[in-house]
């Protein structure tokens, strides 16, 4: 176990700084970023300045070396927008962006789980065919699309809920919902999948026909097993979610990490854009990390293998 | 079909040569393809999936033939024209106009070559870039093998939406440039699966047999190894090619993936959410059309799936 830790975090690091590298040159690699920041008809010589003024006239690995040892004792820097500091734009914001992917990851989960315990102990049946037809419908459906057609019709023509704003619970329930509706065809289809292996093994049988509650042998034993890989599953697409709700945060206006990110990316604003690309993927490799330690504690096969 | 004589042994050829009638008869033994049409021509998801792909192929390719109007020709006077269903529609614009006064019919009909072709091409540069990786990490193990997991996991742990923006904004929202950036975020289920299937067949006799006769290692992966992925490839491929519709529509529907005028349906509903209380019909048929053409190549991925390996079929 030990050994299997180790190795998980001496390749989390590496993973993490080649991260800290993508994130950090992505904007930068787009040409001259001094000229850009200096304005369209800047002279040679204010562009000269203003390289120099954010150090942009420095070796490439002094720049990342140097914003790197910044970042890692909490300073990201200021926007170039808006001369916020970093870190305060993206602490106001990640609470907003958390509680989302959480709620949706939560819904997904609600919904996919049950429906596909349903569908795996009743296999092509109607309830099979539902629970498919649903992960096949939000599998396909362009959640952008979705998220527009129900503010037309929760929003404007029901006026149910509110369509923009982060300020209430309800602001949350349409794009919780239409997340969750896309994150939940994977977790269906393994629930269903895992399940459909573990009522077929050995121990299942010995489990019934000694006569136990049919019940239990279905949550106790069984979704068990089954659930693992889910858990699994769902460090991932939390991880997603947090990078992927740029577009919900755009439509519902949420001010989340998400939206900010692309103001920033549209206005060029590298130090905020950067953070956040380094910050997601940080958040992601923690969540794996933590995914696979525990499976492994869970499961010895794969510790030992 | 398949001759099968039942005189297995030539010892006896003599005492079986009275009754020749029955000596030799035929026994229909189906074909690895022959079971695969057969198993195709009962799949529904498969059919019908196939036909509405066949059909939006149809029309991209003939999008010049069968679109009525030129779908960059504004006329300022026909602008917000309804469609045909609202009862002021004409069959002059079946699906009537949009702000500038464009047929909403021949743009609609035009963004379908936009979503297939960057569809295609992403889903097959990933193919390509994915599986090349996958095998020879699956194949030469070690250290090889610990490089390209490694890569894997850096591509995981990026945010892939966001770094796609970000890529957008530097090098352009050109069909190429789209089609380059969505292959760099699908390359790694690839390189996962044709990864762990190599590692499995690797140790296969016929593999030993290539090396004991000396064909190099490129001639194994290529010639040995990979047309065992194919069929794995393939469903990958049309999986990859429905997400890769459904990114780029995302992308040009934040404004950072096709550029306008160009058709692309991502696009059309992004310009269509300002008139969207009042002419709702110019973001549903959009999206409409992008959830028939994503669904419809899920469903056909499905069925190829069942049908080359029915076995895996959960």
């Amino acid at each position: 176990m030990l050994n299997f830790v180790i190795h998980r975090i001496y390749v989390s690091i590496l993973v993490a700084i080649t991260v800290s590298v993508i994130g950090f040159s992505l904007l930068r690699i787009s040409g001259d970023l001094a000229a850009e920041l200096a304005g369209e008809d800047a002279s040679t010589e204010e562009i000269a300045e203003v390289a120099k003024a954010y150090g942009l006239d420095r070796p490439f690995h002094v720049q990342y070396f140097d914003w790197a040892g910044k970042a890692l004792s909490g300073d990201l820097g200021r926007s170039l927008f808006t001369n916020e500091l970093v870190v305060e734009l993206i602490t106001d914001r990640i609470g907003v962006t958390f509680k989302l992917a959480i709620y949706s990851l939560i819904l997904g989960l609600l919904l996919a789980v049950p429906l596909g315990v349903l569908a795996s102990i009743r296999p092509n049946t109607w309830i099979d065919r539902m629970a498919l037809g649903l992960a096949v419908f939000g599998q396909a459906i362009p959640n952008f699309w979705f998220a527009l057609i129900m503010i037309l019709f929760f929003g404007v023509t029901l006026r149910w809920l509110p369509i923009s704003g982060s300020e209430t619970a309800w602001h949350f329930v349409m794009p919780t919902f239409t997340l969750g509706l896309t994150v939940m065809p994977q977790f269906m289809r393994l629930t269903r999948t895992g399940m459909l292996d573990v009522l077929d093994s050995d121990f299942i049988r010995t489990a019934r026909a000694k006569g136990l509650n049919p019940i239990r042998v279905l949550f106790k034993h069984a979704l068990r097993n089954a659930i693992l890989p889910v858990i699994s599953l769902a460090a991932v697409v939390l991880g997603f979610l947090l990078g992927g709700s740029v577009i919900m945060e755009s439509i519902f206006a949420l001010n989340g990490v998400g939206f900010l990110a692309f103001e920033s990316i549209q206005r060029q604003d590298f130090p905020v854009v950067q953070s956040i690309l380094v910050l997601l993927s940080f958040i992601y490799i923690l969540l794996t990390f933590l995914s696979d330690v525990i499976n492994a504690q869970l499961d010895p096969r794969i510790r030992l293998g | 079909m398949i001759k099968v004589n039942t005189d297995m042994s030539p010892l006896n050829s003599s005492s079986l040569r009275r009754d020749e009638e029955i000596d030799e008869f035929e026994i229909s033994v189906p074909s690895p393809p022959e079971l695969m049409k057969r198993r195709a021509k009962k799949h529904v998801g498969f059919i019908l999936g196939g036909t509405v792909v066949l059909l939006v192929l149809i029309l991209a390719v003939f999008a010049p033939l069968i679109a009525p109007f030129d779908p960059y020709d504004q006329t300022l006077t026909n602008r917000l024209l309804p469609p045909i269903w609202h009862e002021k529609g004409s069959w002059s614009h079946p699906f009537g106009t949009d702000a500038l006064g464009r047929d909403y019919f021949s743009r609609v009909i035009f963004g379908a070559r936009i979503s297939l072709m960057i569809g295609f091409f992403a889903a097959a540069v990933s193919a390509v870039v994915g599986s090349t990786l996958g095998m020879i990490g699956g194949y030469f193990g070690g250290k090889t093998d610990a490089v390209v997991m490694y890569l894997i996991n850096v591509k995981l742990a990026l945010p892939g939406l966001l770094v796609a923006l970000s890529l957008v904004s530097v090098f352009g929202g050109s069909l190429i440039a789209l089609i380059c950036i969505l292959a760099f975020l699908f390359w790694d289920r690839y390189a996962v699966v044709t990864r762990s299937v190599t590692q499995q067949i690797r140790t296969n006799d016929y593999i030993t047999a290539a090396q004991a006769v000396g064909a190099s290692r490129l001639r194994i992966i290529v010639g040995e190894v990979l047309p065992n992925l194919m069929n794995q490839i393939i469903v990958i491929a049309s999986l990859e090619m429905a997400v890769a519709i459904l990114v780029e529509a995302a992308l040009s529907f934040l404004g950072l993936g096709i550029q306008p005028p160009t058709p692309s349906w991502g696009l059309l509903v992004s310009e269509g959410r300002s008139f969207m209380f009042f002419k709702p019909y110019l973001v549903t048929i959009p999206g409409l059309a992008i959830f028939m053409l994503v669904i419809s190549i899920n469903m056909m991925g499905d069925g190829i799936r069942d049908i080359t390996a029915p076995e895996g079929r959960n």
